[in-house]
């Protein structure tokens, strides 16, 4: 019975420490549109160039970090994409616009999961489609002119087998 | 991008005349705006200007690049006054003073013309020591910040040039030529393209395009071979992204490194044996040829 109330009595301290840290060391994140989203140190850990500041300034208080790149509606974004643990039907549900921000916003956080989830997310449009789709769907400008196409097209003949038509 | 001798000459010639304004001060450059029509009249300047020379040439051929990355992105030049579409062949040069070292240009897009909307974006180009500073934002100065981009012309110029006099680019100066586009494509059409297009009330372009350059290298190193060899198809910045030796010898490995433990490497050698014979043959051709 004794034991049983020590090993209680170590549980709740141990949540109480965390409860404790979890307390003082919260990160307030400004967007670009002048929102306060206050985050856990726990999601900033991700975001490696807030955790270079951080680790730089070595503060124990909660700290404030000002991001003029990044709009509210995107940072919540990124936060729903954390927390679901990245699933790639949430990805899927992105807008394309949300999809390319959100990109930038991880290269420029170092977010390193985010970034590769992002950009895969992009490349997978890409792939398995024609050259017209592919101009169309991103809105490229074709700057060859005629000849200078039918040359290219040539030279990379061999990838021009089982494309999609979409 | 493409280069040749016949686009080029058709703004060239309008370096400003000397004889027409030769009281003009750099000063009132802004405030007096040239009436449409009177560039042709001095096509014969373009090879003897005794004195201001180079800086003034270099400039000019600076603010053609840009002009053309900027019409890439589906702007049209308009005039200033009139608010109407400047056709493309129409003098490159506003500034009235040949002592000038500031160009400035409007654009607008054609929905918006569409539209009868009055929204553009101005560009200004200036000389700053060997630097040509490319400056750009709304019209009406409202809401947006500026975007600007410094261009070093000892750099830039001479490839730049190169490249119309051959038509072409050698590798070594389209790495140069190209590291300019990208940078007045990221910092300057684009953040204009979106400024204007939010003014306007229009949809913004799909992504990919509007990546910076090391995104889109990312993305590029996460596709295979076959499509990056598709995309090289589509523009010539993809191609250019898409021809880096580094990234096929990395698709090349990640491709064929799982098969090749079942290879006959004995028929393969006398493949490549082959291939590199007959390439050693033809290798004074293809250099001189357009690599891609």
């Amino acid at each position: 019975m004794g034991e049983r109330g020590e090993e209680w009595e170590a549980v709740m301290l141990r949540k109480a420490e965390e409860e404790e840290s979890k307390a003082v060391k919260k990160v307030k994140l400004v967007t670009s549109d002048g929102v306060t989203m206050e985050v856990e140190i726990s999601t900033v850990k991700e975001m490696e160039t807030i955790q270079a500041f951080m680790n730089a300034t070595d503060t124990d208080n909660s700290i404030i970090f000002p991001l003029p790149k990044v709009s509210s509606h995107i940072l919540s974004r990124i936060m729903e994409l954390m927390s679901g643990e990245y699933d790639q039907e949430l990805v899927k549900r992105l807008s394309h616009e949300e999809l390319k921000e959100i990109c930038m916003v991880a290269n420029y956080l170092n977010m390193k999961t985010l970034l590769h989830l992002t950009a895969s997310a992009i490349a997978n449009l890409i792939q398995n489609k024609s050259v017209e789709f592919v101009r169309h769907f991103f809105n490229i400008i074709n700057d060859f002119t005629p000849e200078e196409e039918v040359q290219l097209r040539k030279t990379h003949e061999w990838a021009f087998e089982g494309v999609d038509e979409d | 991008m493409i280069f040749s001798l016949e686009t080029l000459a058709g703004d060239a010639p309008s370096i400003p005349a000397v004889e027409k304004h030769p009281t003009l001060g750099s000063a009132e450059v802004e405030t007096v705006e040239m009436v449409d029509g009177y560039d042709e009249a001095v096509v014969v300047s373009t090879n003897s200007e005794p004195f201001f020379g180079n800086d003034l040439n270099d400039l000019k051929l600076l603010v053609f690049t840009v002009h053309r990355v900027v019409l890439e992105y589906g702007f049209v030049r308009i005039d200033k006054n009139s608010g109407t579409a400047v056709s493309c062949f129409q003098s490159l040069d506003d500034s009235p003073s040949p002592f000038s070292s500031m160009i400035s240009l409007r654009y607008t897009l054609p929905q918006i013309l569409v539209d009868g909307g009055s929204h553009s974006v101005n560009l200004k180009f200036q000389i700053l020591g060997h630097f040509v500073n490319v400056c750009g934002g709304l019209s009406d100065g409202s809401g947006s910040s500026l975007h600007y981009v410094y261009l070093d012309k000892s750099k830039y110029v001479r490839p730049l040039k190169l490249m119309v006099a051959n038509g072409e680019s050698k590798d070594s100066d389209g790495k140069e030529v190209f590291e300019m586009l990208m940078m007045v494509k990221d910092r300057v059409a684009l953040p204009l393209l979106f400024d204007v297009c939010e003014k306007g009330g229009l949809d913004l372009p799909p992504c990919f395009m509007k990546l910076p350059m090391e995104l889109k290298n990312l993305i590029l190193e996460l596709l295979p071979g076959d499509d990056l060899a598709k995309l090289a198809c589509t523009c010539s910045e993809l191609r250019f992204l898409c021809s880096d030796n580094g990234l096929w010898k990395k698709k090349f490995f990640e491709k064929f490194e799982e098969d090749s433990r079942e290879f006959d490497f004995k028929r393969l050698f006398g493949l490549f044996w082959r291939i590199d014979a007959k390439m050693k043959k033809v290798y004074g051709n293809i250099k001189r040829e357009n690599k891609y």
